[in-house]
């Protein structure tokens, strides 16, 4: 099919260009710097290869078939809510809903965020249930990969709901914004120490290769759809909100837990 | 639960049934709405089968690399900079990182260049193009002294919070004081920052750097370099807005 090895060639160049900088970096530094080749420099070389391919194939996968599909969807799940003749609260409900469950499994198969998190799952193990260091406080989340990458995901499913409802309501993102902000930096204050820096960096990592173009396209044509809206503003917005969230969730996740054992510390004091 | 391919072929199969397993849920939700809401057949059936088997195989390929290069990579590079000792290169290299990977980011070419067109409407189009690129060159180089603040932080053993909490606090700051029209591009483009070869990278460089120092811990100290850099072209293009109005 020559239509697919046309989407294959232009994701391997898009890919190729933006793996050269930091190769560039990486190869000047190892030869000017350190002299000499990395241990396991074939290993390596292997690794990035398969970083390259692997990328293409992913992006070219997506433009083939769940970038448009998703396009698809969000244009006729719009037209449905123009259309008079259908109950607009429901139909509303639903786009919001198509929002949510999207942001809820594009999340799961962002690559970036899964080889984050089987890191974070890696060091976790490595440094044993108590942990090195801080005496007292643990550094340890106690999440596993795959609660790390469900937490973010519930997080973006909330965070594509909540700007999905403020593009259909057409309040001012500003104002969805602001509460927001505070609200992740409340309880950052309030969560332990060794999860923030593990929860701020899971937003930017959950917003990449596949949540981004994904979440544009969805941000795109619901603005280029609904009547009265400009796509040049009115989509924009979402992707942010796609990687604040899932920092609130983990933060939040946090607190629950707490909440938790003090609820079943004060039911084993009872009994 | 851990996709770190071996070099068997089994761990490679292990993979793909595992990236599959990720993969369902959003195919399913897409057939529901399809099928069961909108009620239309799904058309091109061939390509996007094609697709989803790309997916699938980019997915694996993408993770197993990871666990052979950019991780080891990273951490082996941090490891030398902390055994010799030199403070200088070390930072040099996490700036040149960060400005390379931002400076021709593609994505954040656009989005400038769509920040650019709303903060001057009506510009003409030679003008345009140098607020762009100002901006561009200015959110690269404010990328790369991100990195290298949060390489001296890990140095140092200050907390990662502080850093990204200020920057998120000024821009809070600017959009209620006096929200630009391109506050949501601003937002926006903090994802155009972070793509999936340098989240990684810089991961594994605080991991290794936060394993190196003593005194620090890969989790608590190793992470929170990815949340800086990504806020950056975000506070870039609030305050040239503010400026530029």
């Amino acid at each position: 099919m020559p239509a697919t090895a046309t989407v294959f060639v232009d994701a391997l160049g898009q890919t190729f260009f933006d793996v050269l900088p930091i190769l560039l970096v990486i190869v000047v530094f190892q030869a000017w710097a350190f002299r000499r080749l990395p241990p396991q420099t074939g290993r390596i070389v292997g690794g990035f290869i398969a970083i390259v391919l692997g990328i293409s194939f992913f992006r070219a996968g997506l433009a083939l078939s769940l970038i448009p599909m998703g396009d698809d969807l969000a244009r006729h799940l719009t037209a449905r809510i123009i259309a008079p003749e259908h109950s607009t609260v429901l139909n509303s409900l639903w786009l919001v809903a198509f929002a949510a469950t999207l942001g809820l499994t594009a999340a799961l198969i962002e690559p970036t965020l899964t080889g984050i998190a089987q890191r974070i799952e890696e060091l976790e193990r490595k440094a044993g249930p108590e942990g090195p260091g801080h005496p007292g406080e643990s550094a340890q989340t106690g999440l596993s990969a795959t609660a790390f990458r469900l937490i973010v995901a519930i997080g973006m499913a909330t965070g594509l709901a909540l700007g999905t409802f403020r593009i259909l309501s057409g309040f001012a993102w500003v104002q969805l914004l602001a509460p927001l902000l505070l609200f992740t930096g409340v309880l950052m204050f309030r969560a332990p120490r060794g999860l923030v820096p593990l929860a701020l960096d899971s937003g930017p990592a959950a917003t990449s290769v596949a949540t981004v173009p994904i979440i544009a396209a969805f941000g795109a044509s619901l603005a280029h759809y609904l009547p009265g809206r400009d796509p040049a503003a009115d989509g924009f917005g979402l992707v942010f909100l796609a990687l604040l969230l899932p920092v609130t969730a983990l933060l939040a996740s946090a607190q629950i837990r707490v909440l938790h054992r003090r609820l079943t510390a004060a039911r084993r004091r009872k009994s | 639960m851990n996709r770190t391919a071996g070099t068997h072929a089994s761990g490679w199969g292990r993979m793909l049934l595992d990236n599959g397993r990720d993969l369902a849920p959003i195919v399913l939700v897409i057939v529901f709405f399809q099928l069961l809401i909108l009620r239309k057949p799904i058309i091109g059936l061939t390509e996007k089968l094609i697709g989803l088997s790309f997916v699938l195989i980019g997915l694996s390929l993408f993770l197993g690399g990871l666990s052979m290069s950019l991780f080891p990579l990273g951490e082996q590079l941090a490891t030398e900079f902390v055994r010799r000792g030199n403070r200088g290169l070390l930072l040099l290299f996490a700036f040149a990182i960060g400005f390379g990977s931002t400076v021709a980011e593609p994505a954040l070419i656009l989005v400038v260049e769509e920040a650019a067109t709303a903060m001057a409407p009506g510009g003409d189009r030679a003008d345009l193009m140098r607020i762009a690129l100002a901006l561009r060159w200015t959110t690269a180089v404010a990328v790369g002294l991100s990195l290298m603040l949060s390489c001296l932080r890990i140095l140092r053993g200050w907390p990662a919070w502080t850093p990204v909490a200020a920057v998120y606090a000024l821009a809070l700051l600017v959009i209620v004081l006096q929200p630009p029209a391109s506050a949501s591009i601003a937002f926006d483009a903090g994802a155009a920052a972070t793509s999936a070869i340098n989240v990684p990278l810089i991961a594994a460089l605080g991991i290794g750097l936060a394993t190196a120092v003593p005194g620090r811990t890969p989790l608590a100290d190793g992470f929170g370099a990815i949340a800086l850099a990504s806020a950056m072209p975000m506070i870039v293009l609030l305050l040239g807005s503010l400026v530029l109005s």
